[in-house]
């Protein structure tokens, strides 16, 4: 979505940070290539955050970043802060951009929007689905409000209902999209519809060990403003289900395979708190000396505390 | 029964001027070319589609022409009703037109000497296997045994069967082995096929377009017909696609998509297996069209404007049991493996499209210097399929537009209102009245950060 880079001051998303981090650390748990090899398909905005972060941490020399902006004068403020030489921008819809992507390497990618669920996502996962080679990561990032008054609840039913006909009844109501429901039909209709694409371009394959599978490896919510929703998957063939499990992805606490998200809830405590938390890792739940700081700073801190970014005033370029 | 006379050894008064079959060979293959010879064979199937259905617009639905060309044979089976027996026996094999052979109306066949010609062209064994309606039966013929003896001039049928044969089962199949090792390695060239593809596309236009079905190598000749608009910044999408789907061979699908003429009759998907129309048109979800929706716009199934929107699928396959055809092979097979493949890929291909149509439909409302997309489509040429290169998206590039981002406004206000308004304000135009309206509210709201 055009135009947001605008309006939100990345510096100021912390969540979203973490939410970077515990994808890196993810990362680096594939063992189906050097993941040195890997392809990062974005979208990096202005800032290119996510990029700087794969290619430092990942050492990702091959990046790719989708951007939908049309007007002159922001394309050449993209290009010039554009990081890396082997940083290439694509400069158009992810509809039109992605077909022309050789989507047969083996990819980190995510479709980080910024906008509502819709079925334009789904036939963009779709496109990278039916391409991807096993040991490619699939994430999508999605806001997940539904509107609280109309005419928005009605007109936003409306739509949902024509784009996922499918999924929704004729007389499916708002009220199922409220709260929790919304980012979990998210998940639910776009997993589906992936893993429809992953199946449908696998039909009639003879070889077994060839025929892949989608597994749900993460489901993040989080709210630096709008409630967002990340969902990641894995594609993995039938001949590396023995690597996948030695991944060994369930170590990581914010795994989720399921309906149950893992919400990254930032701790609003002080720096002196984060010191006495600190020393009293990693059995912080048990430490009774603590009960000043409010259960549930205690309880965010000790889920989120490797991911925090650190602030300062002084930004490295 | 087409003996020469042999000349009397003992009569001084004869001189021996009768050819020798080899010579015959010679001369009548000497100053054919290797497509074109196999142009007559394409002719006589055409003939045979003519003589089953009649007229000149005659529907040839149905009708196929399969030709395989590589370095060890040559074949070509049609389904267009065989070669009665009659005509094998009397005309079909004989060097040069007989008295009383009728003429297949317009026929397309020359001389009486078109299938020979090329038979003999090709190789030194060939064989003819005819089911017509009354009849079936096949004609071997090894040319090198046959040059041998100059007396016997007739080949010999065998396998000769009484039906009666249904319409749909009659065919000819002609096949050529021990080829001519100079026609084996031009049979093996990518650029002789290729040529040949191109001429009978362009020399079986009319006939293709009726509805034959001309498969070369397995891959079916797009007829001239299918054009794409490209150029002005307009570029069509050309995927192909290899799939092994367990069967005898692979499949071979061909997408191009793009944009074509405003026509909303004739918008949509066309699905051909193995050169047959099983889809004209097609707006329905069965090629993903309730699927390609727009970000954030409600968009029914099929809207007017994708009234441009052209898509054309050739899937084939010399195994046929592998295409996503039901079995009157009228329509797709939703369960097949070929089909459930094929429907995420048009999607793909349709997305970018639509997004181009979308641009273009929102132009409506613009000044004409800014209408580029419409510009461009008027000025793109329509191109033949077969013309385009390969391209994974269809895609248009239009200049980056200058200075910074604009958005339109429009709205209705009553027309007493707006021409007070107009007249307070010294406009001279409702666009005027609109700008001056918005720079008078900006001026006097918005504060700089």
């Amino acid at each position: 979505m055009p135009g947001t880079f605008k309006k939100i001051d990345y510096r100021l998303r912390p969540a979203k940070h973490a939410e970077r981090v515990m994808l890196i650390d993810l990362f680096k748990r594939m063992r189906f290539a050097p993941i040195e090899s890997y392809r990062y398909i974005g979208f990096g905005s202005v800032a290119f955050v996510d990029f700087r972060m794969v290619h430092k941490a990942l050492g990702i020399k091959d990046l790719v970043s989708i951007e939908a902006t049309e007007a002159e004068d922001e394309q050449t403020r993209f290009n010039h802060n554009n990081p890396y030489a082997g940083l290439t921008i694509h400069f158009g819809h992810s509809s039109t951009i992605l077909p022309t992507l050789d989507l047969t390497k083996r990819s980190l990618v995510w479709l980080d929007y910024d906008g509502a669920l819709s079925r334009s996502m789904a036939n963009d996962l779709a496109a990278v689905g039916r391409n991807a080679p096993s040991g490619t990561f699939i994430g999508v990032t999605f806001t997940a409000s539904f509107p609280t008054r109309e005419p928005g609840r009605e007109n936003e039913l409306k739509r949902l209902k024509e784009e996922f006909s499918e999924f929704l009844a004729d007389d499916t109501k708002a009220i199922s999209f409220d709260g929790a429901k919304f980012g979990e039909f998210g998940r639910a209709t776009l997993g589906a519809l992936l893993e429809k694409a992953v199946s449908d371009a696998d039909a009639g394959q003879q070889d077994g060990g060839r025929v892949r599978s989608v597994r749900q490896i993460c489901f993040f919510k989080y709210k630096d403003g709008a409630p967002m929703v990340t969902v990641g998957w894995l594609i993995v063939a039938g001949s590396d289900v023995p690597t996948f499990e030695a991944c060994q992805f369930d170590a990581l606490p914010f795994v989720r395979t399921g309906a149950i998200p893992f919400v990254i809830k930032i701790p609003l405590v002080t720096p002196l708190e984060v010191r006495e938390m600190e020393r009293r890792l990693p059995d912080l739940a048990t430490a009774a000396d603590l009960e000043w700081i409010p259960e549930e700073e205690r309880k965010n801190f000790g889920s989120v505390y490797r991911y925090l970014p650190q602030f300062s005033v002084v930004e490295q370029i | 029964m087409a003996q020469l006379v042999p000349t009397d050894e003992d009569d001084l008064t004869k001189v021996d001027a009768s050819p020798t079959k080899a010579f015959f060979v010679e001369i009548i293959t000497k100053d054919i070319q290797l497509d074109e010879a196999i142009q007559d064979l394409v002719d006589n199937c055409i003939d045979g589609a003519k003589r089953l259905r009649p007229g000149t617009d005659a529907d040839y639905n149905g009708l196929t022409v399969s030709i395989n060309v590589g370095p060890n044979g040559f074949s070509i089976e049609d389904n267009c009703g065989g070669i009665p027996l009659e005509v094998a026996r009397k005309y079909a094999f004989k060097f040069g037109r007989a008295k009383g052979f009728k003429r297949t109306s317009h026929s397309v066949g020359q001389f009486g000497v078109g299938m020979k010609r090329a038979l003999f062209k090709m190789g030194d064994k060939f064989s003819v296997v005819s089911v017509e309606p009354e009849y079936s039966f096949r004609v071997d013929v090894d040319v090198l045994a046959w040059a041998d003896d100059d007396v016997n001039w007739d080949f010999d049928i065998a396998d000769l069967a009484e039906g009666p044969h249904p319409a749909e089962t009659t065919g000819t199949k002609i096949s050529v082995e021990a080829l001519d090792p100079a026609v084996a390695s031009t049979f093996s060239q990518q650029a002789f096929v290729g040529k040949l593809r191109h001429d009978i596309r362009v020399a079986q236009q009319h006939p293709m377009r009726l509805g034959l079905a001309i498969t070369l190598n397995g891959e079916a000749i797009i007829p001239t017909a299918w054009q794409l608009k490209e150029g002005d910044g307009i570029s069509p999408a050309y995927r192909r696609y290899e799939d092994e789907l367990g069967g005898e061979s692979p499949l071979v699908t061909r997408l191009y998509a793009g944009v074509g003429e405003s026509s909303r009759a004739h918008a949509g998907w066309y699905v051909f297996c193995n050169g047959r129309c099983i889809l004209e048109a097609d707006q329905e979800a069965t090629t993903g069209w309730s699927e390609v929706t727009d970000e954030g716009v409600n968009v029914p199934k099929y809207h007017g404007q994708f009234a441009r929107f052209r898509g054309y699928a050739f899937l084939d396959s010399e195994d046929s049991s592998i295409l996503p055809w039901n079995t009157t092979k009228t329509g797709l097979d939703l369960e097949s493996d070929a089909y459930r493949r094929l429907q995420g890929r048009l999607i793909e291909i349709t997305r970018p499209v639509i997004d181009f149509l979308n641009s273009l439909d929102a132009e409506k409302d613009f000044e004409d210097a800014d209408k580029v997309l419409s510009l461009a489509i008027t000025r793109a040429s329509s191109v033949a399929l077969e013309r385009l290169a390969p391209r994974p998206a269809f895609a248009y590039t239009v200049p980056p537009k200058r200075g910074p981002a604009l958005a339109r406004i429009s709205y209705q206000k009553p027309q007493a209102e707006v021409e007070k308004l107009k007249a307070e304000l010294g406009a001279h135009s409702n666009k005027e009245l609109g700008e001056q309206s918005f720079e008078y509210a900006f001026s006097n709201l918005v504060e700089d950060d």
